[in-house]
């Protein structure tokens, strides 16, 4: 099994919450039908995209490296918690949105949380 | 000629000289508008248009543009026949928002002579002329009457509007009414080539000089005139005045030409929707609405709008392939590598929206905006070298965007995307580039053309008082967006012919004292 697919997929899925993931993949690079099997779905480049923009221009040293090692260590235990991981930081999103607390990642007006989580996806690509 | 009372210029013996008590230029919109109310107080009205009653190359010919600014078509915008552009217009209709008249400290130039309360009987007026019912844009009222679900904006950030449309054909609408007036001469055919003070030192217009393309030409003398031309031909005829006064009529102060707007159409931003989707259509086309229809938008507010010292902002929404729009960005706004990353990452898709264009299965809403130019005097019509075949000089254009522009539309796509995203109801990408150098590639115009002989009651400021009569002239008025000092984003024809009906009423006044 490719492990950095389980991971892409399931967190894109269970990770970034409804309204920004089905957004996102529907206007992004896949096909907005996502199937049963999670293997079966291509890695989300637009997610992963986001992800590498908000490391390179949004995210302060210091978070790069909190993210880097979260990323690391939640790899270390699988990808179970790695989605968990990223779900809990989208669930911020609504509460991000309302402090004003959005970033603009790849063009996209984001939560600064959803923004994370997607860094989170592309750190763990990274690294796996 | 289906309308059999009419003339056509091409058959009036050379030299002739025809009188009337007002002598109005250009029959769309505005000089149809201004022709009505004065026959309808019995004046003697001599209506002059260019063109005759279908498009005819050889009349285009004489009003062709040279174009030196931003990639702009404005020969495609404008129509030289009776009717003028409405001809061809989409019958958008919506009032300026109160605070689009206003002296606001961040847009330089900005400011109407009198206030939107001024414009609201004739607004009101206006709608009866378009048939739009009554005068009211509540968009939530709409939305209830007819049961169309909005989004919950907050209202301070971003707000929901409504338009109307009725796409009245001003040749066809008031035609038989026109053909039918005993007090009217209209006159097909009649290009007015000059404006002729009675002499050099008079602030008095005696007459116009009018041509055919048959060669024939002929005068019009009439106690006051009226110039209804569209936005581009209005400062062309008045600069091409210059026999008497060397810059041309109204131009004491260099404005005539200058501060050329248009409503800046720029897609530069979409949003993936979060299902169910039936809200968003509400956005996205115009539905049935009491006699005419309806449409509704997201908009900034005018609070925000102060807040952000930002110009006003609208946008459309309109469903689009995302894969489509994607390749659009590659193609027109330089390419990314990423970009490319991410079309390949489905070539599926992407192969889709390359065969199919813009007919792939829509997936995203395009943010279509219709955005407040900020006054620039740079963005100008002047006379070109060039000129038609009757040996008169053309119009050039130079439309000119400004870096506020930019900033401008940039800062409202992101309250907007806020918005989106708080409301869950999806997420928006702004595909502008927020670089420092000013970018507005793809930014095109909605064929508004406005600015160019701005009312300002200081004469060394405009070209036109409050009521649109020419500065340092007595009887000589101007009528159409030309006279717009600052646009709003509200489409342009309903307060044309506001404006109109409220210029015929101070030309009643002005021929009652005599
Ligand atoms: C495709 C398109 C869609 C549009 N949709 C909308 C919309 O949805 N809502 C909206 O508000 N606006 C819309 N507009 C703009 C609208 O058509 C104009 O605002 C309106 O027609 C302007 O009225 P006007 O009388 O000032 O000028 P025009 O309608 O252009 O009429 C000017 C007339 O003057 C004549 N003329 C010009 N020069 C001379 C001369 N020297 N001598 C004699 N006659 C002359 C011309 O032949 C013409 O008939 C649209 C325009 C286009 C092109």
């Amino acid at each position: 099994m490719d492990r950095r697919k389980l991971i892409l997929s399931g967190a894109a899925g269970a990770g970034l919450g409804v309204a920004a993931y089905g957004a996102i993949v529907a206007a992004g690079a896949v096909p907005a039908c996502p199937t049963e099997d999670p293997l079966a779905q291509p890695a989300d480049a637009a997610l992963l995209r986001i992800g590498a923009r908000y490391l390179a221009t949004a995210a302060g040293a210091a978070e790069k490296q909190r993210l880097s090692a979260l990323a690391e260590s939640l790899l270390a235990h699988g990808p179970v918690t790695l989605n968990a991981a990223s779900a809990s930081l989208s669930a911020a999103a609504p509460e991000d949105f309302a402090k004003g607390e959005v970033v603009l990642c790849d063009g996209w007006v984001l939560a600064r949380n959803e923004a994370r989580a997607c860094a989170l996806l592309t750190l763990a690509s990274q690294t796996a | 000629m289906a309308f059999d009372r009419f003339r056509d210029a091409r058959t009036i013996t050379d030299g002739t000289r025809l009188t009337a008590d007002v002598c109005v230029v250009g029959a769309g919109a505005a000089g149809i508008t201004i022709t009505r109310a004065l026959l309808r107080a019995g004046y003697r009205v001599c209506l002059l248009e260019a063109g005759g009653l279908s498009v005819d190359p050889a009349v285009d010919a004489l009003a062709a543009v040279e174009n030196v600014g931003i990639d702009y078509r404005p020969n495609d915008a404008r129509m030289r026949l009776f009717g003028g552009t409405t001809n061809h217009w989409g019958g958008h209709c919506v009032p300026l928002n109160p605070i689009d008249l206003e002296a606001r400290d961040w847009i330089d130039h900005s400011g109407w002579p009198f206030s939107f309360d001024e414009l609201r009987p004739y607004y009101q007026a206006a709608h009866e002329v378009l048939g739009l019912g009554p005068f009211d844009y509540n968009a939530a009222e709409g939305a209830a009457r007819i049961g169309a679900r909005l989004f919950d904006f907050d209202g301070v950030n971003v707000a929901t509007t409504m338009s109307l449309h009725n796409r009245v054909r001003f040749g066809l609408e008031f035609g038989d009414a026109l053909n039918a007036a005993r007090n009217l001469q209209c006159i097909l055919y009649a290009d007015v080539s000059s404006i002729d003070l009675a002499n050099a030192e008079s602030e008095v217009v005696r007459s116009v000089s009018v041509r055919s393309i048959a060669g024939n030409a002929f005068t019009v003398q009439a106690r006051a005139f009226v110039i209804a031309c569209g936005g581009i031909e209005n400062a062309r005829l008045l600069l091409a005045s210059n026999q008497q006064r060397p810059a041309g009529l109204g131009n004491h102060a260099d404005a005539v030409g200058r501060f050329f707007m248009e409503h800046i159409w720029y897609e530069s931003g979409y949003i993936a929707p979060t299902p169910p989707l039936a809200t968003y259509r509400h956005y996205a086309r115009e539905v049935p609405y009491n006699d005419v229809r309806a449409r509704f938008q997201i908009a900034i507010p005018p609070e925000k709008q102060r807040e952000l010292r930002i110009s006003a902002f609208r946008a459309e929404l309109v469903e689009k392939p995302s894969a489509y729009w994607e390749t659009w960005h590659v193609r027109h706004q330089g390419i990314d590598p990423s970009d490319i990353g991410v079309l390949l990452a489905n070539p599926l898709k992407m192969g889709a929206a390359l065969r199919c264009r813009e007919h792939a299965a829509p997936d995203v809403f395009v943010l279509g905006n219709l955005i407040e130019q900020i006054p620039n005097p740079e963005s100008r019509v002047t006379l070109s070298e060039s000129r038609d075949p009757l040996g008169r000089p053309l119009a050039r254009l130079n439309w000119r965007l400004s870096r506020q522009d930019h900033d401008c539309i940039f800062h409202a796509h992101e309250v907007i995307a806020s918005e989106i995203g708080r409301r869950s109801v999806g997420r928006m990408r702004v595909t502008m580039h927020d670089r420092s150098e000013l970018d507005l590639s793809g930014a095109a115009g909605a064929s508004h053309h406005m600015g160019t002989t701005r009312m300002h009651i200081d004469p060394a400021r405009g070209v036109t008082d409050a009521q649109g009569r020419v500065h340092f002239t007595r009887n000589l008025y101007v009528a159409g967006s030309s006279l717009f000092p600052t646009s709003g984003y509200a489409n342009p024809t309903l307060t044309i012919v506001a404006l109109a009906l409220r210029t015929a009423d101070a030309l009643k006044r002005q021929l009652r004292r005599g």
